[in-house]
């Protein structure tokens, strides 16, 4: 689509919207990517697939996800691979890999997905498209099924940053229906995206330019940086140095936090089949058991380990600093920037059934992660291509709740580049 | 019993605040009403829903904790009490564990025309849970059936110190 195109056709009014099945609908089945919510027909509607609604949004469908947002290439959904639209022998990323490929694709003008541990910013940068995870508590959780309760945030991706500003003005702001969602004021973020980066004061972070960073992308980083201090940025090295902690404490504290959340998941919405006296435990257990795919029982198990008595302050206490750690690493550094620019995956878009090791699947989220242990906003934007023609994600990092300069910086560079001109063939 | 056995007592004591709704949802709290009428996503334990507390539970919990000399903590922390029951229906109890909402209080009572101080270790917000019915007897019953009516109203609980060394002491509040 053109940017020439009037404010008025931007509104969702004209926008056919698609979700990750991760969001309560009313009267519309919502899976989560997996079997055990299999038939599960939400009777509400979660409070951003309502702000959507009002807005005249047009809810064409639900999109595939990792099976409880648990992943990172969509791979780990009940149902069907979903693949990457740019080649259609890789995956999309995860866990929102639907909402990515479908935007890519010109399925849906734009999409919501969730970003726990990069599950937005991953597969826009995978998939070439705009994905925005908001600060922690800018957007409503209501309706939205939990992972880890204490890093979801809801986000939109668009085909480019004004999409992405737009779909962000329609479900952002205090809801009280959840409590963790902050009373902070909504700027208009169309108005910002026009601001350029003169001035502004940008920060590489060393810690993200590391060993195992593919050479394309650092190559791409680097040239968008330039791009950026041709536009009037001024650039300078920070130091997060707390950021190869970060994975660690991540795979403590989201397995913890998930942990609770699938028990609930298995007492609730179908109800218990079984008959008989022992309708407890037992029963519970067989569903749970029958239900849910591997990645899941695999984090539940190392979450209900980490918060068992006596290794609560060996794991989930030390995770915790750590994550207070990396916080004050990201507040340090924004004493000195306005925002911070990096890589946002170390690699592009890889092979399905490539990385059967999970070990290798969760380093992928290793630039993502620190700014959802932060809580901090992170936005991906398509900052080119592999010789292969594989899309190249650029990740900003901002300050809290300052989702504005993130999209006004990404905005000056998208206009400063033409990567978007390019299409996967599929949607041409 | 023998003499070599000293009686301590301690007591938790479970009350229902009178609100007019739950502890974590907008559903009434009036009892005697057809089963599961009172509900909503919250209290079913829907998966997305989120609780948000109810303030005059707050409050009257610390009008109680104020009358049994307790301090009240400035900050308090809910926690996710985890078991396996059919009539919890999230199969955790949002609860209190560490920094409960008042602690170290007291109650004088009156033991034989003397006064004894009972200690009060703590007193914590929490929500109540459903009720089952079963189809005949609880041995025989080839099913139960569970009203959610009760799920989420909220209650406080009051821990005393193990004070007390004979039945005739427990106070009357």
């Amino acid at each position: 689509m053109p940017d020439s195109r009037s404010e008025a056709a931007r509104s969702p009014r004209r926008h056919s919207l698609a979700l990750k099945d991760v969001f309560c609908t009313r009267g519309v089945e919502t899976t989560c990517g997996s079997k055990i919510l299999k038939g599960f027909i939400p009777p509400y509607d979660a409070t951003v697939v309502a702000k959507l609604r009002a807005a005249g949004g047009v809810l064409l469908g639900k999109l595939n996800m990792d099976e409880f947002a648990m992943g990172s290439s969509t791979e780990n959904s009940a149902f069907f691979t979903t693949r990457n639209p740019w080649d259609l022998s890789r995956v999309p990323g995860g866990s929102s890999g639907g909402s990515a490929a479908a935007v890519a694709a010109d399925l849906a003008a734009a999409t919501l997905g969730t970003d726990t541990g990069g599950s937005i910013r991953q597969p826009a940068a995978f998939c070439g498209t705009a994905g925005l995870k908001p600060t922690y508590g800018r957007v409503s959780r209501f309706g939205l099924i939990a992972f880890a309760s204490s890093l979801d945030q809801v986000g939109p991706f668009g085909k480019d940053v004004a999409d992405a500003a737009l779909m962000l003005q329609a479900i952002a702001g205090h809801d009280p229906m959840d409590s963790t969602s902050a009373p902070v004021p909504v700027p208009d973020y169309a108005a910002a995206l026009s601001l350029g980066v003169k001035g502004l004061k940008v920060g590489i972070p060393d810690e993200y330019f590391i060993e195992g960073l593919d050479p394309e992308v650092e190559a791409a980083v680097r040239a968008a940086i330039a791009t950026l201090e041709d536009l009037g940025a001024q650039t300078q090295r920070v130091s997060l140095p707390h950021t190869e902690y970060g994975l660690a404490a991540y795979y403590v504290i989201a397995p913890a936090e998930a942990s609770s959340i699938s028990r609930a998941t298995t007492a609730s919405s179908t109800g218990c089949a079984c008959r008989g006296p022992a309708i407890s435990s037992t029963c519970i257990r067989a569903r749970a058991g029958a239900g849910f795919g591997a990645e899941v029982k695999r984090r539940v198990m190392l979450g209900t380990y980490a918060l068992s008595a006596g290794y609560y302050d060996a794991y989930y206490g030390k995770a915790q600093k750590v994550r207070t750690l990396v916080l004050r690493d990201f507040q340090r550094a924004f004493e000195l920037v306005d925002v911070i620019v990096a890589p946002t995956t170390p690699g592009v878009a890889f092979t399905m059934g490539e990385r059967a090791d999970p070990l290798q699947m969760y380093l992928n989220d290793v630039f993502t992660i620190p700014v959802n242990l932060a809580g901090l906003p992170g936005l991906s934007v398509l900052g080119g291509f592999t010789r292969t023609g594989l899309p190249i994600g650029l990740q900003l990092i901002g300050k809290a709740f300052d989702e504005a300069t993130l999209l006004r910086t990404a905005k000056a560079y998208e206009g400063a580049t033409r990567w978007r001109e390019r299409k996967p063939e599929l949607a041409a | 019993m023998s003499d070599a056995y000293e009686v301590v007592i301690g007591l938790e004591v479970h009350a229902q605040l009178r609100t007019r709704t739950k502890m974590f949802c907008g559903c009434s709290t009036a009892f005697g009403a057809p089963p599961n009428t009172q509900t909503c996503p919250v209290c079913q334990g829907m998966p997305g829903t989120l609780p948000v507390i109810n303030r005059r539970a707050v409050e009257f919990g610390i009008k109680t904790a104020l009358a049994i000399n307790c301090t009240v903590n400035a900050d308090n922390r809910f926690a996710r009490k985890h078991y396996y029951y059919p009539d919890m229906p999230k199969n955790y109890q949002i609860s209190q564990y560490e920094e409960p909402l008042a602690e170290h209080g007291y109650l004088d009572i009156e033991v034989a025309g003397a006064s004894r101080r009972i200690g009060i270790q703590r007193l914590h917000l929490e929500e109540d849970v459903g009720k089952l019915v079963h189809e005949g007897s609880l041995e025989t019953a080839q099913s139960s059936q569970v009203d959610y009516n009760r799920a989420g109203v909220p209650l406080m609980e009051i821990v005393s110190m193990p004070d007390m060394r004979s039945p005739r002491r427990r106070p009357r509040i």
